[in-house]
């Protein structure tokens, strides 16, 4: 099979056991990698109603028929299970080289079972697998587990994909990171990797996949790299990151800020990537084979704190979360923040958001000084922040409540605290103002997995046929998937659910073939739609089409709906935080609030759309055209 | 009358797609913003924000002496 190993790892930690399944060549071409590998395993062998800490829940990495190959944006992978934040679909997706070398190990898949009893890590090399004791790294930070395990595997080499002392003591919103600053950041799934006293996954291998097409790969392969230096999008994410960011979406009004009450932050400038290459830059990093060098690598020491490189710099989510939503316009502070945050393994969106929450708690009088150990937490305190972090993973003191999650630490808190928790489905908002992008609200509210900015394209890009010479991605990027006319950014009507639908397919897509959203339409117009179907065929020789890729994301956001709905979600858990139906009190949007009734009737429209019925179950006849005849019989006939 | 253009973001590193990278651009009196986007070679069609003193303006908004335009380019997800 071209492209695959035509292999599936799968381990027992309960009972030691390891297998190897081999699925044949239909199941890849319907289920593909990533998102809809993960999702398959989760829907046909875990069943509802499960404790995502228990030994009947699974966690599953995948990768797709791009990793590893000679191409930018491709070392990706999927980290698949059940969210102890959400109670529904837990989903992340996360670069580096981590994927590139599972890849090699000579398998497509991981699905991971049961529970260890004691603390192990998982050892891949080259096809051989071992669980190993791992007493003498369980506690540690990442950075430490990292050298330990070279040194104890004799192999410099290695790529190791872990959690923090987060997961291990299970707050729900831990994650998984590769190679120290790459993360599977959101949903938790660092805690359900903890609850199986997993430490680890260790990875080494040499074997290489057959390419159907090497000659056309290449050709896309330089299309991509010539523009590196040439396409204006690159150019900028290359010299700031996601980071560059920060001072547009301030001056757009959409840049959250004080919880979500505006959308302008007056000290944006000082929390710019801008800024970050004046200050505290140290160099670029970049994942496997890319060309683009988008990471960060900050440092920083002073008297009060040291930033440690080895951990990365902030991306953009993370300065929103902890800088103009928090009111700290200090890059240090942040970059700081964002260092914890992933030695400790946490989700910085989330942890960032659970602690305003609780700092809008402080502030109207809900908790105390003696509720917060004696942390002053008012916006705008970055010590204050610090002292949070620090105690989180171990639940210490004031740590217990905000380990819990904005969610739960505001039905704790009781009173009025609900309406300071800006989450959906459990999980916090991302730092994209969705009352100046309503897409992004449609985004976030039908996001299987909770608020989640990757949910499908933002507007601003949409509003306007522009002449796509002038622009990083335009209407015309797009039109291939039917799509026709601009929809103005403060819409919810046929159109906008319309185009909101065809998109979401797309990126849906993103996480199925696991590939960089920065190489390609709809974000930037790099690699085109259709150089993207060129690049799977050179991979698979399976002479696929727009239409089937396109049907491959549809199937990724049916079957995570379906777990979802299996799991007792339905229209209630689509709904948007109350925060955002009320004006904006700050930015070029100021007065704007989403319209409830719009927005519940825009859900209604996209459930219609969708093929599926009043609560959002996917309909039977939905479920047969996807060639998802098993998942029919699952949701409709049980 | 003078308008002071200031480009959002990476928008000054890369200027826009005719190499304005912002400053000052000089107009007739009783000009508009579609005069401003013309001079400056971005096409009404873009899908900037033209914003003076947190406001959007519109094509045929009016533009005064001294005004500082911002023009802020879209961004999305990361």
């Amino acid at each position: 099979m071209l492209g695959y190993h035509g292999k599936i790892l799968r381990v027992n930690l309960t009972t030691g056991k390891i297998d190897i399944e081999t699925p044949d060549q239909s199941f890849y071409r319907r289920y593909v990698g990533g998102r809809n590998i993960g999702a398959y395993y989760l829907l046909k062998e875990v069943p509802a109603g499960v404790d995502p800490f228990g030994e009947e829940n699974k966690l599953i990495f995948a990768v797709s028929m791009l990793t590893g190959v000679s191409m930018s944006g491709q070392s990706r992978s999927s980290a698949i299970s059940k969210s102890p934040l959400t109670g529904g679909f837990g989903e992340g997706e996360a670069g580096g080289h981590w994927p590139a070398e599972f890849k090699k190990t000579g398998f497509d898949a991981l699905i991971l079972e049961g529970i260890s009893k004691v603390p192990c890590f998982l050892y891949i090399n080259d096809g051989k697998v071992e669980i190993v004791p791992a007493d003498n790294i369980w506690g540690k930070e990442p950075k430490e587990v990292e050298e330990i395990l070279k040194s104890q595997l004799e192999d410099s080499r290695i790529r190791v994909a872990q959690i923090g002392i987060g997961g291990e003591n299970l707050v729900p919103y831990a994650c998984i990171s590769n190679d120290l600053s790459h993360f599977y950041g959101r949903t938790g799934l660092g805690a359900v990797m903890g609850s199986k006293k997993l430490k680890a996954i260790v990875v080494r291998g040499t074997s290489k996949t057959h390419l159907a097409d090497p000659n056309k790969l290449k050709e896309v392969r330089t299309k991509f790299n010539r523009s590196v230096s040439t396409h204006p999008a690159l150019i900028a994410h290359q010299r700031l990151g996601t980071a560059k960011g920060v001072t547009p979406l301030s001056a757009a009004g959409i840049l959250p800020t004080h919880n979500f009450r505006g959308g302008s932050f007056d000290g944006a400038e000082s929390i710019s990537g801008e800024k970050m290459e004046e200050t505290i830059l140290k160099k670029n990093d970049t994942c496997f084979g890319c060309a683009v060098r988008c990471k960060r690598v900050v440092e920083y020491s002073s008297d009060e704190f040291n930033i440690d490189p080895a951990y990365g710099g902030p991306e953009f989510e993370t300065i929103a979360s902890f800088g103009s939503n928090a009111l700290i316009d200090d890059i240090k502070i942040i970059a700081k923040a964002n260092e914890m945050c992933n030695r400790f393994g946490l989700d910085t969106i989330s942890t960032a958001l659970t602690i305003t929450c609780a700092m809008d708690c402080f502030e109207s009088g809900l908790l105390t000084l003696e509720d917060t150990d004696g942390i002053e937490l008012r916006f705008g305190n970055g010590e204050a922040i610090l002292q949070c972090i620090e105690k989180i993973p171990t639940r210490n003191g004031f740590g217990a409540l905000l380990a819990l999650g904005s969610k739960k630490m505001a039905e704790e808190i009781g009173g009025e605290a609900k309406k300071y928790a800006i989450h959906i489905k459990g999980q916090e908002l991302p730092g994209h103002e969705p009352r100046g992008k309503w897409g992004v609200a449609l985004g976030y509210g039908l996001s299987p997995t909770g608020a989640d900015h990757l949910n499908a394209a933002h507007d601003p890009w949409f509003t306007v046929d522009a002449d796509p010479k002038t622009v990083w991605v335009s209407l015309n990027d797009i039109r291939p998937l039917g799509i026709s006319n601009p929809v103005p950014a403060l819409s919810l009507n046929h159109e906008k659910v319309r185009m909101f639908i065809q998109l979401q397919d797309i990126w849906s897509l993103i996480n199925v073939i696991d590939y960089c959203l920065f190489c390609m339409v709809p974000e930037f117009s790099v690699l085109q739609l259709n150089d993207m179907v060129e690049a799977i065929n050179a991979v698979t020789g399976w002479n696929t089409s727009l239409l089937e890729l396109a049907l491959w994301g549809e199937r990724g956001v049916n079957l995570t709906r379906a777990f979802n709905v299996r799991e007792g979600m339905g229209f209630k858990d689509d709904m948007l935080p109350d925060r955002l139906h009320e004006p904006l009190t700050s930015g070029i949007y100021e007065g704007v609030a989403i319209p409830k009734k719009e927005y519940e009737e825009a859900v209604k429209l996209y459930y219609s759309m969708r093929g599926w019925d009043e609560d959002g179950r996917p309909g039977k006849g939905k479920l047969l055209w996807l060639d998802l005849d098993w998942l029919s019989e699952l949701l409709h006939e049980h | 009358m003078n308008i002071n253009i200031k480009l959002v973001g990476f928008l000054s590193l890369t200027g826009l797609h005719e190499g304005f990278t912002g400053g000052v651009v000089v107009l007739e009196n009783n000009s508009h913003v579609f005069d401003l986007l013309g001079k400056i070679g971005v096409s009404t069609s873009d899908p900037y924000l033209i914003v003076r003193d947190q406001k959007i303006l519109s094509m045929d908004d009016e533009l005064f002496n001294e005004d500082v335009i911002q023009i802020v380019p879209p961004i999305s997800g990361g």
